[in-house]
């Protein structure tokens, strides 16, 4: 995968990409606004990582101006935590999605990879399938192995999400902000405990566990090997 | 106060250009009066000369000249029903009777304006006497060539013209004074007061931001500009406190959690840890950090609702849906502690603001009543609308807050539970305080009988 970091923290952009060099993929960094611009037009990317704030043009400027060319390569914004509009501006500048500074590098990997993977906009499925657990979404109802499972809606709406990125770690920020659409950091262990039920109404009488918490960075559904 | 002083303000510099329209005006007035005053008795004079000349005539139309001749004398002699000055002369000039001096030529016909010699006075260059009474006289030709001249003293006149000068005097002298004194006066009392606001903000300017300026209650426009001052000086020591409040919650707050992870951090380089006991410690002190960016992130959030900023993002919020899908959430939650969460919905419910900022509001609420409740607790979140508003509640049966602690737990910081056994920072309900007050909504905390509610309260959008 080929990506772009525009970011004027030098330390922070060294941070990132050797974090994606030592997984295999390709970084490009810009430092400032326009040099990010001129990068990112000239070469092709799978995804842009976009600092807000940046010497010369910001980021908000830089991913408009991209927009308005046409560039359709997903961004994801990095803002301090200070801006708490910076979602809405963001994601109304053209953004993708966007994560607030300080984050964990495992974090900003799960996000990049969810952009990158991003199907370009498929034929609207009508049912999902991972291993031998089948959704039906026009129905709402989840089968596995044939059985039929009875799932809350909220239930429903984790594994929905789940089973979109399947074989792709998602973070439990990511499960709030995707599934909850809270866009802050609940004190409880509001996921832990909802993930588990799940993981509890899917795994019965079953000893195989689709759903894989992965330490340290989140969850991830995906057929067994 | 300088006395220079008053000649700089403004007001005065007003003051003195009202006084000089003033003054023109008076001076306008007052030539008009004169004006119409003098042709007014010019024309009265006239009209009784008229008046008079045309009766001799009658006269001597009637009588004849000699009959005229002694009506004349008989005038000049009582002054009664005559107008004082009266010259005959027959065709050939000879003067047959007269009470103006001979010196005195006879003029023209018509009006003519004669001056009289005074004796031992001096005439002036132009032959005029200032102070010589003149005559205003009216002299005409009879059918038998003999000339008739009758003309009265315009004493009367000069004198009502000096009157009025002399009155227009005084009364515009009396009246540029008291506009003059006046400026002066009103020119001082604003003085006072604009130095009044100038030492309030200079006091303020020095530090003292308690300072307020001193308002008059006569709710004139200094007097609205200073309470419209104070209301400015109230929002920016609201602000100064925030940001005061906020850096010390800062220094205070972040100062343990950071020297736990200091300490931390020199237990793994002092002892000799297994590569296992290293990781886990670093898992730790990772931990401590995000901690301390979690409270970090609280509390710039909190100040930042508090000023206010957010409003921009209000749109009409389905409460009924919120609270709902809230409870739905966090019940496994609640089993998984031995808890039981219910939503009691009556009716349908929109409150007027930001989604992310009412969900976090419910949240924490929500997770307060979980962590401080025991085993065995029933917490149910209960939506009410009601006429004029919408309100929020979630109460539970737990151990509750003491009367007097309610106030404070609404604070940064504050904790009941002293010993810090429970995790958090204090800082869930302080959010919720600043998040319902920038809803202009309030937030009350009551007892339960047993246990704890705390309500929510949101005015409905007229």
């Amino acid at each position: 995968m080929k990506l772009l970091i525009i970011e004027d923290d030098a330390e922070n952009a060294a941070y990132i990409a050797q974090g994606f060099r030592e997984r295999g993929h390709v970084v490009d960094v810009a430092s400032d606004g326009r040099q990010g611009l001129f990068m990112a037009g000239a070469g092709e990317f799978d995804v842009m990582i976009v600092d807000r704030m940046l010497p010369g043009m910001d980021g908000l400027g830089v991913v408009k101006t991209l927009r308005s060319a046409g560039v359709k390569t997903p961004v994801i914004f990095l803002t301090t935590m200070s801006g708490i509009d910076d979602r809405v501006e963001g994601l109304e500048a053209g953004g993708d999605d966007y994560l607030v500074k300080p984050f964990a590098f495992s974090e900003l990997l799960a996000r990049v990879n969810a952009l990158a993977r991003r199907p370009p906009i498929l034929k609207e499925k009508t049912t999902l399938q991972v291993a031998d657990l089948t959704m039906d979404l026009l129905a709402r109802t989840v089968e596995r192995s044939g059985r039929r499972i009875e799932l809350q809606p909220l239930e429903f709406k984790i594994l929905e999400y789940l089973m979109c990125n399947a074989g792709r770690v998602v973070t439990r920020t990511m499960l709030l902000e995707k599934v909850w659409d809270f866009h802050f950091d609940p004190q409880t262990n509001v996921v832990e405990t909802n993930i588990s039920r799940l993981r509890a109404k899917l795994n019965r009488d079953l000893g195989v566990d689709l759903i894989k918490t992965v330490r340290g960075a989140g969850y991830c559904l995906h057929a067994p090997e | 106060m300088r006395p220079s002083n008053i000649f700089r303000a403004a007001s005065f510099r007003l003051a003195a250009l009202y006084a000089a329209v003033f003054a023109l005006s008076v001076a306008v007035l007052f030539g008009l009066v004169y004006w119409i005053a003098a042709t007014a008795l010019d024309g009265q004079l006239r009209a009784s000369v008229s008046q008079d000349v045309a009766s001799l005539e009658e006269r001597f139309h009637s009588q004849g000249l000699d009959e005229l001749t002694r009506e004349i004398n008989r005038r000049i002699q009582t002054r009664q029903g005559g107008i004082g000055y009266y010259v005959l002369e027959d065709p050939s000039g000879k003067r047959l009777t007269g009470n103006i001096p001979e010196a005195v030529s006879m003029p023209s016909s018509g009006w003519s304006h004669i001056v009289l010699p005074r004796d031992g006075r001096k005439k002036d260059e132009d032959g005029g006497d200032l102070d010589a009474p003149g005559i205003e006289a009216f002299c005409v030709q009879l059918d038998d060539g003999s000339r008739l001249l009758a003309g009265e003293d315009d004493r009367r006149i000069q004198e009502a013209r000096e009157a009025i000068i002399q009155a227009f005097g005084w009364g515009g002298a009396s009246a540029l004074l008291l506009a003059a004194a006046g400026g002066a006066v009103l020119s001082l009392g604003f003085l006072r007061r604009v130095e009044s606001i100038n030492r309030a903000v200079v006091a303020i300017m020095d530090g003292n931001l308690a300072e307020r300026v001193p308002t008059a209650q006569t709710r004139d426009d200094l007097d609205q500009l200073a309470v419209n001052f104070n209301a400015m000086l109230d929002r920016i020591q609201a602000l100064m406190e925030n940001v005061r409040q906020v850096s010390n919650d800062i220094a205070h707050d972040l100062r343990l959690p950071l020297s736990h992870l200091r300490q931390k951090l020199e237990r793994v380089r002092e002892a000799r840890l297994g590569k296992e006991d290293c990781g886990n410690a670093v898992e730790q002190a990772i931990e401590d950090v995000d901690g301390v960016l979690r409270i970090f992130s609280a509390i710039l959030r909190i100040a930042q609702i508090e000023s206010g900023g957010r409003r921009p993002s209000f749109a009409m919020t389905d409460m009924t849906r919120l609270a709902t899908f809230v409870a739905e959430s966090y019940a496994p939650v609640a089993e998984e502690r031995g808890q039981r969460l219910t939503a009691r919905v009556d009716g349908e419910a929109s409150v007027f603001g930001d989604q992310d900022l009412l969900t976090q509001m419910l949240v924490n609420l929500v997770e307060n009543a979980l962590k401080h409740c025991p085993e065995g607790a029933r917490i149910e979140i209960l939506l009410e609308a009601r006429g004029n508003e919408t309100r929020l509640s979630v109460c539970d049966d737990g151990p509750g807050i003491p009367e007097e602690e309610r106030e404070n737990v609404l604070q940064r910081f504050y904790r009941v539970d002293r010993s810090r056994a429970l995790p958090g920072a204090g800082l869930g309900l302080a959010l919720v305080k600043a998040a319902v007050e920038l809803h202009k909504g309030s937030i009350a905390l009551s007892d339960n009988n047993p246990g704890l509610r705390a309500t929510l309260r949101f005015p409905s959008r007229r």
